[in-house]
């Protein structure tokens, strides 16, 4: 009966589950994830230059394709594919199978583009600038300063109207992307953010990346609004629910860099974290599916694992 | 073949025109070989990039190695000129590196330091030698220097003695892409150490910073 009771304590400790719901098998370690707009797909960009998209409800995958350069999904239906050599980006749109823009003069690095395809931004690893493009002209609408390291991060807000740039010379910067001006630079972070997203209701901006710790910021005022400590890895992708009621994040062990790791999920109405599931190693991202009832995790195994989060 | 040596102790002692004319170069020889030498000894450090690991507001700290420490003691010395030679004033050089296992410290600032270096422009560091990991599979130190009036510097230093290149530089210092300037592996000297605690086997290597001017 101790013995029972033993295991019911540790039961309730340890909320990690053995495993995923269901997995979708990769022949390359897949990077960026999405799912469709529907739901019933997920897409993710691999290693070894493919797209690859699979089909939820049977596991199955329903398409391959093969990309000349360096391509990295940015959104569920959008990729960006890098020319190192020529600092040229192209936006493709995947589903038509259509080239959307072409920018001469874009290094190698982050991309990001808005909700309504309008704006794309760049911004190269060794470039200490920012590029907001026009989508339609591929010409550029913006230049903008940014850090000494390159950007760890960039993404736009729901309403394109605010870009976020994370550098890894550890500051932030903000920046409304018609005017250009930067409305906001956070430089009393000690580490580089690695992940970031708006809250569907482009309220709140929250960050997390080196330093173990989710930043939240009004994204109005952008006046920090609280600090959340207990994810105890370096956080490297993190993922809010449509509802906008659940953050999840997960990161990698810098100790030894194939050790398991965590996700966690937050409640984000107290800030408590209230369920964590184990990761193989090193999550590169997370997403939720637009009905929130399912996380699709690319965690550096040949692999994205689909946890069912409807409740049981 | 006149040395840098010799050209110099002509030219001071003659002028430059008759330093030509005793050696049998002309003025625009002399002068060809006053600029090649000079930028041959002012080059710019190549850069490289920052890395995920960059912690702002390090401490001001020369000795990174703690008692106890299993990693190989090592010395790093260096100066921080410009391309014409110069002090580079108000230097401030952050530099930070894994622990011998590869381990980066990202919660505390082991093995990481911000300092000036002194009035000479000369800096030291007792620390033990980078060890290995997966994503950057050669050993280094990461800096980043700033001057008023120069270019931010952003660089990492490689060793000679790292296992990674084979003890081959010329085949293989770019080997898989992780150093992007051969310049950047530096020798290094290896010391036996004393009979007492406090005189370990150690390395050393030097790496002076050449800053360009903004």
């Amino acid at each position: 009966m101790r013995l029972l009771n033993l295991f019911a304590a540790v039961a309730a400790l340890s909320v990690s589950l053995p495993a995923a719901d269901r997995i979708l098998s990769s022949e390359a370690v897949p990077g960026a994830v999405y799912f469709s707009p529907d739901g019933t797909t997920v897409t993710a960009s691999c290693r070894d230059g493919h797209i690859r998209t699979w089909e939820v409800a049977s596991g199955k995958p329903i398409r391959d394709k093969v990309i000349a350069g360096r391509a990295f999904l940015i959104a569920p239906d959008v990729y960006a594919e890098h020319d190192g050599k020529n600092n040229t980006v192209r936006a493709w749109d995947l589903t038509a199978d259509r080239q959307m823009q072409l920018v001469n003069g874009a290094p190698s690095g982050r991309t990001a583009i808005s909700g309504d395809r309008r704006l794309l931004a760049t911004a190269g690893s060794k470039e200490r600038s920012v590029k907001i493009w026009n989508v339609a002209t591929g010409m550029p609408s913006q230049v903008l300063a940014d850090g000494i390291g390159g950007a760890s991060e960039l993404f736009f807000s729901p309403d394109g109207e605010t870009l976020v740039s994370a550098n890894y010379d550890n500051d932030i910067r903000v920046w409304k992307t018609k005017s250009g001006e930067m409305v906001k630079k956070v430089e009393d972070l000690t580490g580089a953010m690695f992940a970031g997203e708006f809250t569907p209701d482009g309220k709140q901006l929250i960050m997390a990346g080196l330093d173990e710790t989710v930043y939240i910021w009004d994204a109005k005022t952008f006046a920090l609004n609280r600090k959340l400590k207990g994810h105890g890895e370096t956080i490297s992708a993190l993922a809010i629910s449509p509802d906008g009621r659940t953050l999840v994040t997960g990161g990698f062990d810098v100790i030894a860099s194939k050790n398991p790791v965590k996700v966690a999920f937050w409640d984000l109405a107290s800030g408590k974290i209230t369920r964590s599931v184990q990761a193989p190693h090193q999550v590169a991202s997370l997403a939720f599916s637009p009905d929130g009832k399912w996380l699709a995790m690319a965690s550096g195994e040949k692999q994205i694992e689909l946890w069912n989060l409807e409740p049981r | 073949m006149l040395n840098r040596r010799t050209m110099l102790e002509l030219c001071i002692s003659r002028g430059v025109l008759a330093a030509g004319v005793a050696s049998g170069l002309s003025q625009t020889q002399v002068l060809a070989f006053w600029q090649e030498t000079e930028q041959k000894a002012n080059k710019p450090t190549s850069p490289e990039v920052l890395g995920p690991f960059f912690r702002k507001n390090a401490p001001d700290q020369r000795v990174l190695r703690a008692p106890g420490d299993s990693g190989f003691p090592l010395k790093v010395t260096g100066r921080v000129l410009n391309t014409k030679g110069q002090l580079a004033e108000g230097a401030q050089v952050d530099m930070w590196h894994a622990d011998h296992v590869g381990r980066y410290d990202t919660r505390g600032y082991r093995y990481r330091t911000k300092f000036t270096p002194d009035a000479k422009g000369e800096y030291g560091i007792d620390t033990v030698m980078p060890g290995h990991y997966a994503d950057r599979p050669a050993q280094h130190i990461h800096y980043l220097i700033t001057a008023p009036g120069h270019k931010t510097l952003i660089t990492q230093a490689y060793f000679a003695t790292d296992p990674f290149f084979e003890g081959d530089i010329e085949k293989n210092w770019n080997k898989r892409g992780i150093a992007d300037h051969k310049d950047l592996i530096l020798p290094v000297k290896l010391f036996e150490g004393g009979s007492g605690p406090d005189q370990p086997a150690h390395a050393e290597v030097t790496f002076d910073i050449i800053l360009e001017k903004a």
